[in-house]
């Protein structure tokens, strides 16, 4: 199941989003990559994406402000939000907006994943 | 004189024209290094990632570690690494730092006469989680260069080394010159199971401050004469690894109230308004106002109520923005009677909490 799905990574810091594009791709899935919010954005309206990998500080638009507009257009696609420690209170605000799941840096690669199946039904 | 002022304008000359040359030699030399730092992390990156997924030893990592700036280099882009991920990778990269020889060459660099590379050293060893550091790094606590205490204090809060919390907050507040803000951050590294003690630590201030008052009539206030240095030997510790707060040390007890509500410890709720009520120092109060935001502390609002009328204005807005939060709809009447209180602040937070409670 998971081979087909296609997850967009949205994450400005590019030897991060090396890393999780990399694990992604073992683990199946398909990876399409944004350097930041406006991209994501543009990203997530214009392909198909199964899933969005959304860190929140980024530049352009931050990771609520295009949360919010991917729950306005597709209320279901499943996005997992990547917070810095500092930010606990910025997770609860994305749970608010409609995030599925949310992981605090220093994370795990393998909970990533974890997170992704289980919103994918894999 | 004209002689003079040509030798002294040449000498200037030159001066300036060493300054520039040190300039532009400093800055091709960092070039370059950062050229071959990029194409060696070209080259890690793949090897690291495919180590990761346990596709590989790592062997080939180590096959390029050959030079100094090789191993350098490496513990520059591990460390990255360490400060994002936990758990089984960050795990992985302690094993290839031991498996590729990195880890002893940390421990080496610990005794280099160089204090950035020692604190490089310490920095990187405390997040590899390597224990056997402990040591070098308690040492360095003791260090006259701050940048060493630094790096010693950083490393002790990676391992989250518990009894070890005091020293280093007393050590970061007194010898370097670290903002209140950054000790904090540092200070939070040491996750939420010191929790506990702290509660502990400011229990034992109250307990210690209700005790003198009963006694003597003293209040342990900012400004008392008593307040002296509360260094102390810990029952059966070595001298200097207990540590004791009073109601009046309020630098001190202001951080222990802000990690208590960075962390929610929700057990600390009651002890932090008791703290605010005995203290009665607005520092402290004002952390103790914003930790209570964040705890949702139940019965809160009507100790925090009073301070509505406060003389300084900071605790009013932050009282006005914790009754908001807090939700306690009885004293909407008393916050909107802060919609004409003489400070902006105070006014803007009454109207954010006003749209709270409607």
């Amino acid at each position: 199941m998971s081979e087909s799905k296609r997850v967009l990574v949205a994450e400005d810091e590019a030897r991060l989003a090396r890393m999780i594009a990399f694990k992604l791709a073992r683990e199946g899935f398909e990876v399409i990559a944004a350097n930041d919010g406006g991209e994501a954005l543009e990203l997530c309206m214009n392909r198909d994406v199964d899933a969005v990998v959304l860190d929140v500080m980024m530049p352009a638009m931050d990771g609520f402000q295009v949360l919010k507009r991917i729950k306005a257009y597709k209320p279901n696609l499943p996005v997992i939000m990547l917070s810095a420690r500092s930010q606990e209170k910025d997770i609860n605000y994305g749970l608010e907006l409609g995030a599925s799941c949310y992981l605090t840096k220093p994370f795990r690669p393998t909970e990533l994943v974890e997170c992704l199946r289980r919103q994918l039904g894999g | 004189m004209l002689t003079a002022l040509i030798y002294i304008s040449g000498g200037l000359l030159a001066i300036i024209l060493m300054l520039l040359a040190a300039i532009i030699v400093r800055r091709v030399r960092y070039d370059r290094y950062r050229r071959r730092y990029q194409a060696r992390t070209r080259i890690w990156e793949p090897l690291f990632f495919s180590y990761l997924e346990g596709e590989d030893t790592g062997g080939r990592i180590a096959a390029t570690l050959r030079t100094e700036e090789d191993y350098l280099s490496f513990v520059k882009f591990i460390t990255f690494y360490l400060k994002n991920l936990s758990g089984e990778e960050a795990q992985a990269i302690a094993d290839l730092a031991f498996r590729t020889g990195v880890s002893r060459r940390l421990y080496a660099d610990l005794k280099s006469r160089r204090s950035k590379r020692r604190a490089v050293a310490a920095t990187t060893l405390g997040l590899l989680n390597d224990r056997n550091v402990l040591p070098y790094l308690k040492r360095m606590l003791e260090d006259r260069d701050p940048y060493l205490v630094y790096a010693g204090a950083y490393g002790i809060a990676c391992l989250r080394e518990y009894s070890l919390f005091m020293p280093v907050m007393r050590t970061l507040l007194s010898r370097t010159p670290i903002t209140y803000e950054g000790a904090s951050e540092l200070l939070v590294r040491f996750g939420e199971g010191i929790c506990p003690t702290l509660a502990d630590i400011l229990r034992e201030a109250l307990a210690r401050y209700e005790r003198v008052s009963e006694r003597e009539g003293e209040i342990l206030g900012r400004d008392s004469p008593a307040k002296e240095n509360r260094l102390r030997e810990s029952p059966g510790g070595e001298p200097g690894s207990g540590f004791q707060v009073d109601l009046g040390d309020f630098v001190e007890v202001s951080m222990l109230v802000d990690i208590l509500g960075y962390f929610r410890y929700a057990d600390a709720g009651e002890l932090l308004l008791q703290v605010m009520e005995k203290s009665g120092d607005e520092e402290i109060t004002i952390h103790v106002l914003k930790a209570v935001v964040r705890l949702r502390t139940p019965q809160a609002a009507h100790r925090i109520a009073p301070l509505l009328d406060h003389p300084n204005w900071v605790i009013r807005s932050q009282a006005i923005r914790a009754l908001g939060v807090l939700g306690e709809k009885m004293y909407r009447p008393d916050i909107q009677a802060r919609l004409q209180d003489r400070q902006w602040w105070v006014r803007h937070y009454a109207a954010q909490a006003l749209e709270a409670l409607a």
